[in-house]
Protein backbone atom coordinates (compact mmCIF):
# COMPACT_ATOMS: atom_id res chain seq x y z
CA UNK A 1 0.00 0.00 0.00
CA UNK A 2 2.59 2.51 1.16
CA UNK A 3 5.00 2.10 -1.72
CA UNK A 4 2.76 1.20 -4.31
CA UNK A 5 0.22 4.26 -3.15
CA UNK A 6 2.79 6.49 -3.66
CA UNK A 7 3.62 5.45 -6.98
CA UNK A 8 0.28 5.84 -8.26
CA UNK A 9 -1.19 9.14 -6.45
CA UNK A 10 2.61 10.14 -8.41
CA UNK A 11 1.72 9.04 -11.72
CA UNK A 12 -2.21 10.48 -11.22
CA UNK A 13 -0.88 13.68 -10.41
CA UNK A 14 1.61 13.47 -13.69
CA UNK A 15 -0.88 12.55 -15.84
CA UNK A 16 -3.41 15.15 -14.05
CA UNK A 17 -0.81 17.91 -15.01
CA UNK A 18 -0.98 17.28 -18.04
CA UNK A 19 -4.50 17.21 -19.10
CA UNK A 20 -4.96 19.95 -16.81
CA UNK A 21 -2.63 22.29 -18.32
CA UNK A 22 -4.54 20.32 -21.82
CA UNK A 23 -7.61 21.46 -20.67
CA UNK A 24 -6.72 25.01 -19.84
CA UNK A 25 -5.07 25.43 -23.34
CA UNK A 26 -7.96 24.36 -25.06
CA UNK A 27 -9.92 27.09 -22.93
CA UNK A 28 -7.20 29.87 -24.80
CA UNK A 29 -6.47 28.88 -27.79
CA UNK A 30 -8.16 29.03 -31.56
CA UNK A 31 -9.90 26.52 -32.86
CA UNK A 32 -10.28 27.30 -36.84
CA UNK A 33 -8.62 24.02 -38.68
CA UNK A 34 -8.92 23.88 -42.87
CA UNK A 35 -7.56 21.23 -44.99
CA UNK A 36 -4.41 22.67 -45.87
CA UNK A 37 -3.71 23.08 -42.45
CA UNK A 38 -4.92 19.29 -41.16
CA UNK A 39 -2.61 17.37 -44.54
CA UNK A 40 0.42 16.07 -43.14
CA UNK A 41 3.64 18.08 -43.62
CA UNK A 42 6.11 16.95 -46.27
CA UNK A 43 7.92 20.67 -47.24
CA UNK A 44 5.39 21.88 -49.18
CA UNK A 45 4.73 19.16 -51.25
CA UNK A 46 1.49 17.24 -51.60
CA UNK A 47 1.84 14.12 -49.28
CA UNK A 48 3.44 11.12 -50.92
CA UNK A 49 1.68 7.75 -49.54
CA UNK A 50 0.91 7.11 -46.26
CA UNK A 51 3.85 6.39 -44.02
CA UNK A 52 3.03 3.41 -42.22
CA UNK A 53 5.45 1.20 -44.60
CA UNK A 54 7.70 -1.62 -43.92
CA UNK A 55 10.59 -0.19 -42.29
CA UNK A 56 14.31 -1.32 -42.15
CA UNK A 57 14.19 -5.17 -40.92
CA UNK A 58 17.98 -3.83 -38.59
CA UNK A 59 15.91 -1.68 -36.03
CA UNK A 60 14.33 -5.10 -35.41
CA UNK A 61 18.32 -7.00 -35.54
CA UNK A 62 19.64 -4.21 -33.11
CA UNK A 63 15.95 -4.56 -30.33
CA UNK A 64 16.98 -8.47 -30.54
CA UNK A 65 20.68 -7.48 -29.44
CA UNK A 66 19.04 -4.75 -26.54
CA UNK A 67 16.65 -7.60 -25.14
CA UNK A 68 19.73 -9.52 -24.79
CA UNK A 69 21.99 -7.15 -23.18
CA UNK A 70 19.51 -6.08 -21.01
CA UNK A 71 18.46 -9.27 -19.57
CA UNK A 72 21.99 -9.90 -18.84
CA UNK A 73 22.06 -6.76 -16.95
CA UNK A 74 19.18 -7.68 -15.18
CA UNK A 75 20.83 -10.46 -14.11
CA UNK A 76 24.01 -8.60 -13.00
CA UNK A 77 22.07 -6.62 -10.85
CA UNK A 78 21.02 -8.72 -7.65
CA UNK A 79 24.60 -10.11 -8.18
CA UNK A 80 26.04 -6.58 -7.60
CA UNK A 81 24.25 -6.15 -4.81
CA UNK A 82 25.58 -9.09 -2.79
CA UNK A 83 28.77 -9.18 -4.27
CA UNK A 84 30.39 -7.85 -0.97
CA UNK A 85 29.14 -10.96 0.88
CA UNK A 86 29.50 -13.51 -1.46
CA UNK A 87 32.79 -13.21 -2.15
CA UNK A 88 35.21 -14.70 -4.91
CA UNK A 89 32.97 -17.49 -5.97
CA UNK A 90 30.38 -15.49 -7.40
CA UNK A 91 32.60 -12.98 -8.92
CA UNK A 92 34.39 -15.96 -10.93
CA UNK A 93 30.98 -17.71 -12.01
CA UNK A 94 29.76 -14.11 -13.46
CA UNK A 95 33.13 -13.70 -14.69
CA UNK A 96 31.93 -17.20 -16.81
CA UNK A 97 28.83 -15.22 -17.64
CA UNK A 98 30.27 -12.21 -19.02
CA UNK A 99 33.05 -14.21 -20.83
CA UNK A 100 30.57 -16.18 -22.70
CA UNK A 101 28.03 -12.77 -23.70
CA UNK A 102 31.47 -10.83 -24.68
CA UNK A 103 32.24 -14.24 -27.11
CA UNK A 104 28.86 -13.29 -27.97
CA UNK A 105 29.43 -10.11 -28.82
CA UNK A 106 32.50 -10.47 -30.51
CA UNK A 107 30.36 -12.84 -32.93
CA UNK A 108 27.77 -10.32 -33.76
CA UNK A 109 30.79 -8.03 -34.51
CA UNK A 110 32.19 -10.24 -36.90
CA UNK A 111 29.08 -11.25 -38.52
CA UNK A 112 28.49 -7.70 -39.24
CA UNK A 113 25.25 -7.32 -36.71
CA UNK A 114 26.43 -4.67 -35.40
CA UNK A 115 27.04 -2.64 -38.72
CA UNK A 116 24.65 0.03 -39.52
CA UNK A 117 24.55 0.45 -43.23
CA UNK B 1 -0.18 4.05 8.21
CA UNK B 2 -0.21 5.44 11.60
CA UNK B 3 -0.19 8.71 11.81
CA UNK B 4 2.88 8.35 13.86
CA UNK B 5 4.83 7.08 10.55
CA UNK B 6 3.52 10.44 8.87
CA UNK B 7 5.28 12.38 11.42
CA UNK B 8 8.53 11.69 9.88
CA UNK B 9 7.60 11.49 6.12
CA UNK B 10 8.64 14.75 4.45
CA UNK B 11 10.88 17.26 6.65
CA UNK B 12 11.89 19.14 3.68
CA UNK B 13 8.53 21.11 2.29
CA UNK B 14 8.73 23.19 5.49
CA UNK B 15 6.21 20.96 7.16
CA UNK B 16 3.45 21.52 4.60
CA UNK B 17 2.68 17.87 4.20
CA UNK B 18 2.95 17.39 8.05
CA UNK B 19 0.26 20.00 8.29
CA UNK B 20 -2.30 18.77 5.73
CA UNK B 21 -1.50 15.17 7.09
CA UNK B 22 -1.99 15.66 10.75
CA UNK B 23 -3.68 18.89 10.64
CA UNK B 24 -0.92 20.39 12.72
CA UNK B 25 0.80 23.45 11.52
CA UNK B 26 4.29 23.30 12.57
CA UNK B 27 6.58 25.52 12.96
CA UNK B 28 9.08 25.11 15.79
CA UNK B 29 10.81 27.82 16.02
CA UNK B 30 7.66 29.87 16.07
CA UNK B 31 6.40 27.98 18.54
CA UNK B 32 2.96 27.58 16.70
CA UNK B 33 1.24 24.80 17.25
CA UNK B 34 -2.62 25.18 14.93
CA UNK B 35 -4.90 22.09 14.41
CA UNK B 36 -7.23 21.84 12.27
CA UNK B 37 -9.67 19.53 14.38
CA UNK B 38 -11.09 17.35 11.59
CA UNK B 39 -8.14 16.07 9.65
CA UNK B 40 -6.61 13.39 12.13
CA UNK B 41 -9.76 11.79 12.01
CA UNK B 42 -9.72 10.72 8.32
CA UNK B 43 -5.62 9.29 8.21
CA UNK B 44 -6.06 7.89 4.70
CA UNK B 45 -7.78 11.21 3.59
CA UNK B 46 -4.92 13.28 5.05
CA UNK B 47 -2.75 10.80 3.19
CA UNK B 48 -3.97 11.02 -0.02
CA UNK B 49 -4.41 15.16 0.05
CA UNK B 50 -0.40 15.33 1.28
CA UNK B 51 0.75 13.16 -1.21
CA UNK B 52 -1.14 14.83 -3.87
CA UNK B 53 0.48 18.08 -2.78
CA UNK B 54 4.07 16.90 -2.32
CA UNK B 55 3.29 15.44 -6.23
CA UNK B 56 2.17 18.64 -6.92
CA UNK B 57 4.73 20.53 -5.85
CA UNK B 58 7.22 18.05 -7.66
CA UNK B 59 5.11 18.84 -10.91
CA UNK B 60 5.51 22.47 -10.36
CA UNK B 61 9.10 22.36 -9.41
CA UNK B 62 9.83 20.45 -13.20
CA UNK B 63 8.13 23.19 -14.83
CA UNK B 64 9.81 26.15 -13.02
CA UNK B 65 13.25 24.17 -13.30
CA UNK B 66 12.47 23.60 -17.23
CA UNK B 67 11.88 26.99 -17.78
CA UNK B 68 15.19 27.92 -15.87
CA UNK B 69 16.68 25.35 -17.93
CA UNK B 70 15.74 26.50 -21.73
CA UNK B 71 16.47 29.87 -20.84
CA UNK B 72 20.05 28.73 -19.52
CA UNK B 73 20.52 26.72 -22.72
CA UNK B 74 19.70 30.26 -25.15
CA UNK B 75 21.77 32.37 -22.94
CA UNK B 76 24.80 29.14 -22.74
CA UNK B 77 24.48 28.73 -26.78
CA UNK B 78 24.95 32.91 -26.74
CA UNK B 79 27.90 32.93 -24.98
CA UNK B 80 29.26 29.93 -27.08
CA UNK B 81 28.68 31.65 -30.01
CA UNK B 82 29.71 35.24 -29.34
CA UNK B 83 26.41 36.63 -28.89
CA UNK B 84 23.86 37.50 -25.94
CA UNK B 85 21.19 35.23 -26.19
CA UNK B 86 17.28 36.22 -25.58
CA UNK B 87 17.52 40.20 -24.51
CA UNK B 88 13.97 41.32 -24.98
CA UNK B 89 11.52 40.44 -22.01
CA UNK B 90 12.80 41.30 -18.78
CA UNK B 91 10.15 43.55 -17.69
CA UNK B 92 11.23 43.92 -14.49
CA UNK B 93 14.86 45.21 -14.92
CA UNK B 94 15.26 48.91 -14.82
CA UNK B 95 16.46 50.67 -17.77
CA UNK B 96 19.29 52.47 -16.45
CA UNK B 97 20.92 48.52 -15.86
CA UNK B 98 21.73 48.60 -19.37
CA UNK B 99 23.24 51.77 -20.42
CA UNK B 100 25.40 51.65 -16.76
CA UNK B 101 28.94 52.17 -17.27
CA UNK B 102 29.77 49.92 -14.02
CA UNK B 103 31.37 46.66 -15.19
CA UNK B 104 28.83 44.22 -12.66
CA UNK B 105 25.78 46.29 -13.32
CA UNK B 106 26.09 45.99 -17.02
CA UNK B 107 27.05 41.59 -16.64
CA UNK B 108 23.98 41.52 -15.03
CA UNK B 109 22.08 43.23 -17.90
CA UNK B 110 23.84 41.22 -20.06
CA UNK B 111 23.18 37.85 -18.16
CA UNK B 112 19.86 38.11 -16.57
CA UNK B 113 18.32 39.95 -19.55
CA UNK B 114 15.50 38.07 -20.93
CA UNK B 115 14.97 36.45 -17.85
CA UNK B 116 11.10 35.99 -18.81
CA UNK B 117 11.91 34.73 -22.05
CA UNK B 118 10.77 30.74 -21.53
CA UNK B 119 7.63 32.29 -19.70
CA UNK B 120 6.76 34.18 -22.70
CA UNK B 121 7.53 30.93 -24.75
CA UNK B 122 5.35 28.58 -23.04
CA UNK B 123 2.48 31.46 -22.61
CA UNK B 124 2.95 31.76 -26.82
CA UNK B 125 3.09 27.45 -27.21
CA UNK B 126 -0.65 27.69 -24.68
CA UNK B 127 -2.22 29.76 -26.89
CA UNK B 128 -1.24 28.27 -30.46
CA UNK B 129 -3.80 25.85 -32.05
CA UNK B 130 -4.05 22.49 -31.77
CA UNK B 131 -3.88 20.63 -35.03
CA UNK B 132 -3.93 16.72 -35.44
CA UNK B 133 -3.52 15.52 -39.28
CA UNK B 134 -6.07 13.75 -40.60
CA UNK B 135 -4.00 11.56 -41.43
CA UNK B 136 -2.92 10.95 -37.97
CA UNK B 137 -3.87 8.01 -35.60
CA UNK B 138 -6.02 10.19 -33.50
CA UNK B 139 -6.37 8.81 -29.77
CA UNK B 140 -2.45 7.45 -30.55
CA UNK B 141 -1.20 10.90 -31.33
CA UNK B 142 -2.92 12.34 -28.24
CA UNK B 143 -1.34 9.91 -25.69
CA UNK B 144 1.63 10.32 -26.83
CA UNK B 145 3.00 12.99 -25.24
CA UNK B 146 1.35 12.42 -21.99
CA UNK B 147 3.21 9.02 -21.67
CA UNK B 148 6.50 10.94 -22.87
CA UNK B 149 6.44 13.51 -20.02
CA UNK B 150 4.99 11.25 -17.21
CA UNK B 151 7.54 8.89 -17.73
CA UNK B 152 10.03 11.84 -17.15
CA UNK B 153 8.15 13.20 -14.42
CA UNK B 154 8.01 10.05 -12.31
CA UNK B 155 12.17 9.59 -12.24
CA UNK B 156 11.66 12.86 -10.09
CA UNK B 157 10.15 10.84 -7.55
CA UNK B 158 13.45 8.82 -6.56
CA UNK B 159 15.79 11.88 -6.55
CA UNK B 160 16.83 12.57 -2.95
CA UNK B 161 16.97 16.59 -3.08
CA UNK B 162 17.56 16.81 0.40
CA UNK B 163 17.84 13.94 3.33
CA UNK B 164 14.62 11.88 4.10
CA UNK B 165 13.53 13.84 1.02
CA UNK B 166 12.26 11.19 -1.79
CA UNK B 167 8.97 11.35 -2.78
CA UNK B 168 9.58 7.40 -2.52
CA UNK B 169 11.44 6.59 -0.01
CA UNK B 170 11.25 2.64 0.63
CA UNK B 171 11.31 1.08 -2.58
CA UNK B 172 14.07 -1.47 -2.81
CA UNK B 173 14.30 -1.21 -6.68
CA UNK B 174 15.82 2.24 -6.60
CA UNK B 175 17.23 3.84 -9.42
CA UNK B 176 16.11 0.96 -11.43
CA UNK B 177 12.84 2.07 -11.13
CA UNK B 178 13.96 5.49 -13.48
CA UNK B 179 15.17 3.41 -15.90
CA UNK B 180 11.84 1.54 -16.06
CA UNK B 181 10.07 4.70 -16.60
CA UNK B 182 12.89 5.82 -19.03
CA UNK B 183 11.66 3.19 -21.33
CA UNK B 184 8.28 4.90 -21.45
CA UNK B 185 9.75 7.38 -22.98
CA UNK B 186 10.95 5.11 -25.65
CA UNK B 187 7.48 4.09 -26.44
CA UNK B 188 5.78 7.46 -26.36
CA UNK B 189 8.17 8.41 -29.52
CA UNK B 190 7.75 5.65 -30.77
CA UNK B 191 3.93 6.54 -30.78
CA UNK B 192 4.28 9.84 -31.57
CA UNK B 193 6.50 8.55 -34.83
CA UNK B 194 4.09 6.35 -35.57
CA UNK B 195 0.74 7.82 -35.32
CA UNK B 196 1.96 11.46 -36.94
CA UNK B 197 1.44 9.22 -40.29
CA UNK B 198 4.86 11.46 -41.34
CA UNK B 199 7.95 10.35 -42.64
CA UNK B 200 10.11 12.43 -41.28
CA UNK B 201 8.04 11.52 -37.66
CA UNK B 202 8.49 7.56 -38.55
CA UNK B 203 12.54 7.66 -39.21
CA UNK B 204 12.92 10.04 -36.31
CA UNK B 205 10.71 7.97 -33.92
CA UNK B 206 12.60 4.86 -35.37
CA UNK B 207 16.49 5.81 -34.64
CA UNK B 208 14.87 7.58 -31.57
CA UNK B 209 14.06 4.03 -30.14
CA UNK B 210 17.21 2.08 -31.76
CA UNK B 211 18.99 5.05 -29.86
CA UNK B 212 17.57 5.02 -26.58
CA UNK B 213 17.94 1.09 -26.56
CA UNK B 214 21.53 0.86 -27.51
CA UNK B 215 22.89 3.75 -25.29
CA UNK B 216 20.81 2.05 -22.34
CA UNK B 217 22.90 -0.79 -21.59
CA UNK B 218 26.26 1.14 -21.02
CA UNK B 219 24.19 3.17 -18.75
CA UNK B 220 23.15 0.12 -16.81
CA UNK B 221 26.08 -1.49 -16.95
CA UNK B 222 28.22 1.80 -15.51
CA UNK B 223 26.19 2.31 -12.80
CA UNK B 224 26.50 -1.24 -12.19
CA UNK B 225 29.71 -0.27 -10.81
CA UNK B 226 28.49 1.86 -8.19
CA UNK B 227 26.29 -0.91 -6.87
CA UNK B 228 28.91 -3.42 -6.65
CA UNK B 229 30.66 -0.92 -5.04
CA UNK B 230 27.86 0.25 -2.21
CA UNK B 231 25.79 -2.60 -2.56
CA UNK B 232 22.64 -1.57 -2.87
CA UNK B 233 20.05 0.32 -5.24
CA UNK B 234 18.25 2.91 -2.82
CA UNK B 235 19.59 5.89 -3.87
CA UNK B 236 19.48 7.60 -0.31
CA UNK B 237 21.76 4.75 0.95
CA UNK B 238 23.98 5.49 -2.27
CA UNK B 239 24.47 9.13 -1.03
CA UNK B 240 25.20 7.92 2.82
CA UNK B 241 27.64 5.54 1.46
CA UNK B 242 29.80 8.43 -0.14
CA UNK B 243 29.70 10.39 2.87
CA UNK B 244 30.83 7.38 4.94
CA UNK B 245 33.71 7.54 2.58
CA UNK B 246 36.90 8.64 3.09
CA UNK B 247 37.21 11.79 5.56
CA UNK B 248 34.93 13.21 7.58
CA UNK B 249 33.02 14.81 4.55
CA UNK B 250 33.06 12.17 2.67
CA UNK B 251 34.29 11.07 -1.06
CA UNK B 252 32.31 11.26 -3.93
CA UNK B 253 32.28 7.94 -5.79
CA UNK B 254 33.61 9.75 -9.41
CA UNK B 255 37.14 9.16 -7.10
CA UNK B 256 36.50 5.72 -7.81
CA UNK B 257 34.40 5.08 -10.63
CA UNK B 258 35.56 7.32 -13.33
CA UNK B 259 35.73 5.53 -16.12
CA UNK B 260 32.03 4.98 -15.04
CA UNK B 261 31.20 8.41 -14.59
CA UNK B 262 32.53 8.98 -18.27
CA UNK B 263 30.62 6.24 -19.90
CA UNK B 264 27.42 7.59 -17.93
CA UNK B 265 28.01 10.99 -19.17
CA UNK B 266 28.19 10.08 -22.89
CA UNK B 267 25.32 7.77 -22.60
CA UNK B 268 23.31 10.24 -20.72
CA UNK B 269 23.85 12.51 -23.43
CA UNK B 270 22.47 9.90 -26.06
CA UNK B 271 19.79 9.10 -23.63
CA UNK B 272 18.53 12.94 -23.82
CA UNK B 273 18.93 12.97 -27.82
CA UNK B 274 21.20 15.86 -27.37
CA UNK B 275 23.74 17.08 -30.27
CA UNK B 276 26.53 14.96 -30.53
CA UNK B 277 23.67 12.29 -30.54
CA UNK B 278 20.33 13.99 -31.77
CA UNK B 279 19.88 12.28 -35.02
CA UNK B 280 16.13 12.07 -34.15
CA UNK B 281 15.27 15.06 -33.89
CA UNK B 282 18.18 16.63 -36.61
CA UNK B 283 16.38 19.42 -37.39
CA UNK B 284 18.10 20.23 -40.81
CA UNK B 285 17.52 16.57 -42.14
CA UNK B 286 14.32 15.23 -40.08
CA UNK B 287 12.26 18.15 -39.19
CA UNK B 288 12.62 17.86 -36.20
CA UNK B 289 11.76 14.34 -35.99
CA UNK B 290 9.16 12.31 -34.14
CA UNK B 291 7.37 15.67 -33.21
CA UNK B 292 6.84 17.15 -36.47
CA UNK B 293 3.42 17.10 -36.83
CA UNK B 294 3.11 18.27 -33.07
CA UNK B 295 2.07 21.88 -32.48
CA UNK B 296 1.05 24.37 -29.73
CA UNK B 297 0.73 22.76 -26.07
CA UNK B 298 1.63 19.13 -27.26
CA UNK B 299 4.60 19.86 -29.16
CA UNK B 300 5.30 21.84 -25.71
CA UNK B 301 5.02 18.83 -23.68
CA UNK B 302 7.96 17.21 -25.99
CA UNK B 303 10.05 19.98 -25.04
CA UNK B 304 9.67 20.03 -21.42
CA UNK B 305 9.88 16.44 -21.37
CA UNK B 306 13.53 16.59 -23.05
CA UNK B 307 14.71 19.17 -21.10
CA UNK B 308 13.12 17.30 -17.83
CA UNK B 309 14.76 14.16 -18.76
CA UNK B 310 17.96 15.88 -19.14
CA UNK B 311 18.14 17.26 -15.92
CA UNK B 312 16.86 13.96 -14.61
CA UNK B 313 19.89 12.18 -15.52
CA UNK B 314 21.89 15.10 -14.53
CA UNK B 315 20.38 14.75 -10.96
CA UNK B 316 20.89 10.99 -11.41
CA UNK B 317 24.71 11.90 -12.26
CA UNK B 318 24.85 13.98 -9.39
CA UNK B 319 23.56 12.24 -7.07
CA UNK B 320 25.32 8.80 -7.71
CA UNK B 321 28.91 9.57 -8.61
CA UNK B 322 29.09 13.82 -7.17
CA UNK B 323 27.99 13.29 -3.50
CA UNK B 324 24.36 14.19 -3.79
CA UNK B 325 23.01 16.22 -1.16
CA UNK B 326 25.87 16.32 0.42
CA UNK B 327 28.54 19.04 1.49
CA UNK B 328 29.14 21.63 4.05
CA UNK B 329 26.12 22.26 6.38
CA UNK B 330 23.97 19.28 4.69
CA UNK B 331 22.15 19.10 7.60
CA UNK B 332 19.95 21.62 6.86
CA UNK B 333 17.28 20.67 4.07
CA UNK B 334 17.54 23.45 2.14
CA UNK B 335 21.20 23.66 1.86
CA UNK B 336 21.68 19.84 1.01
CA UNK B 337 18.55 20.76 -1.50
CA UNK B 338 21.01 23.91 -2.99
CA UNK B 339 24.00 21.49 -2.77
CA UNK B 340 22.24 18.86 -5.33
CA UNK B 341 21.13 21.69 -7.56
CA UNK B 342 25.03 22.87 -7.91
CA UNK B 343 26.36 19.45 -8.39
CA UNK B 344 23.22 18.97 -10.78
CA UNK B 345 23.40 22.23 -12.71
CA UNK B 346 27.56 21.76 -13.34
CA UNK B 347 25.87 18.74 -14.95
CA UNK B 348 23.82 20.62 -17.12
CA UNK B 349 26.42 23.12 -17.82
CA UNK B 350 28.76 20.51 -19.20
CA UNK B 351 25.66 19.06 -21.51
CA UNK B 352 25.55 22.48 -22.67
CA UNK B 353 28.94 22.80 -23.49
CA UNK B 354 28.86 19.75 -25.54
CA UNK B 355 26.03 20.39 -27.28
CA UNK B 356 27.13 23.78 -28.61
CA UNK B 357 30.67 22.62 -29.29
CA UNK B 358 30.37 19.40 -31.16
CA UNK B 359 28.70 18.50 -34.44
CA UNK B 360 26.37 15.85 -35.00
CA UNK B 361 27.99 12.96 -35.39
CA UNK B 362 26.55 10.07 -38.52
CA UNK B 363 24.20 7.80 -37.11
CA UNK B 364 26.32 4.47 -38.32
CA UNK B 365 28.52 6.00 -35.96
CA UNK B 366 26.59 6.56 -33.28
CA UNK B 367 25.61 3.04 -33.46
CA UNK B 368 28.63 1.56 -33.70
CA UNK B 369 29.77 3.56 -31.03
CA UNK B 370 27.40 2.34 -28.54
CA UNK B 371 27.89 -0.96 -29.00
CA UNK B 372 31.84 -1.33 -29.88
CA UNK B 373 33.23 0.95 -27.78
CA UNK B 374 30.65 1.49 -24.60
CA UNK B 375 29.72 -1.66 -24.05
CA UNK B 376 32.75 -3.45 -24.04
CA UNK B 377 34.12 -0.57 -21.92
CA UNK B 378 31.46 -0.87 -19.34
CA UNK B 379 31.97 -4.41 -18.73
CA UNK B 380 35.67 -4.24 -18.54
CA UNK B 381 35.00 -1.33 -15.47
CA UNK B 382 32.90 -4.04 -13.52
CA UNK B 383 35.39 -6.69 -14.29
CA UNK B 384 37.82 -4.32 -12.60
CA UNK B 385 35.02 -2.94 -10.08
CA UNK B 386 34.60 -6.80 -8.98
CA UNK B 387 38.42 -7.25 -9.00
CA UNK B 388 38.90 -4.33 -6.61
CA UNK B 389 36.63 -5.19 -3.96
CA UNK B 390 37.69 -8.96 -3.96
CA UNK B 391 40.83 -7.88 -3.80
CA UNK B 392 40.06 -5.27 -0.59
CA UNK B 393 37.77 -8.20 0.97
CA UNK B 394 41.03 -11.00 0.80
CA UNK B 395 44.09 -9.23 1.15
CA UNK B 396 42.15 -6.44 3.51
CA UNK B 397 43.55 -3.77 1.55
CA UNK B 398 41.93 -0.11 3.61
CA UNK B 399 43.57 1.56 0.65
CA UNK B 400 40.09 2.92 -1.00
CA UNK B 401 42.44 4.65 -3.45
CA UNK B 402 43.24 1.44 -5.29
CA UNK B 403 39.94 1.89 -7.41
CA UNK B 404 41.20 4.89 -8.61
CA UNK B 405 44.63 4.14 -10.11
CA UNK B 406 42.86 1.56 -13.13
CA UNK B 407 40.77 4.18 -14.93
CA UNK B 408 43.71 6.48 -14.86
CA UNK B 409 46.31 4.22 -15.74
CA UNK B 410 44.06 3.13 -18.63
CA UNK B 411 43.60 7.02 -19.51
CA UNK B 412 47.22 7.62 -19.57
CA UNK B 413 47.54 4.76 -22.00
CA UNK B 414 44.97 5.31 -24.10
CA UNK B 415 46.46 9.00 -23.92
CA UNK B 416 50.06 7.79 -24.72
CA UNK B 417 49.25 5.59 -27.78
CA UNK B 418 46.41 8.16 -29.43
CA UNK B 419 47.08 8.96 -33.40
CA UNK B 420 48.17 12.35 -33.51
CA UNK B 421 46.18 14.41 -35.66
CA UNK B 422 48.36 14.27 -38.80
CA UNK B 423 47.74 17.96 -40.46
CA UNK B 424 48.04 20.83 -38.31
CA UNK B 425 44.70 23.62 -38.92
CA UNK B 426 46.03 26.70 -40.50
CA UNK B 427 43.87 29.27 -39.75
CA UNK B 428 43.24 29.33 -35.91
CA UNK B 429 39.22 30.93 -35.03
CA UNK B 430 39.76 32.84 -32.04
CA UNK B 431 37.83 31.68 -29.27
CA UNK B 432 36.77 34.66 -26.97
CA UNK B 433 33.23 34.10 -24.88
CA UNK B 434 33.60 36.20 -22.74
CA UNK B 435 33.45 39.22 -24.55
Amino acid sequence: MNTTGYILVFLAVGILFVIGNYFLSSLLRPFRPNAKKLATYECGEEPFGTAWVQYNVRYYLFAVFFVIFDVEALFLIPWAVVLKSLGAFAFVEMLIFLFLLFIALIHVWKKGGLKWV
Amino acid sequence: MTLQALKHLHRFDGGLAYFLATGKLKISTLGIHYQIPWLHLFPLAAWIISMFVMSGIVAGFVSVNVMALVWLERKVSGLIQNRMGPMMINILQPKMLASSKNPVLKWISVWFGGWLQTMADGVKLLLKEDIIPVNADKWVFITAPICVFTASLMGYALIPFAPQFPIIENLNIGFLFIFAFGSYTVIGILMAGWSSNNKYSLLGGMRSAAQLITYEIPMLLALLGVVMMTGTLKMEKIVNFQRSLGTHHGHWLILYQPLGFLIFLIAGIAETNRTPFDMPEAESELVSGFNTEYSGFRFSLFFLSEFSNMFLSCALGATLFLGGWSGPGSSYGIIAFLWLMIKAYGLVLVFMWIRWTLPRVRIDQMMEFGWKVLTPLALLNILWTGGEILLVKIQGYQHQYLYIWFPISLLVLAMLFMPKPKKKREHKLKFAPFL
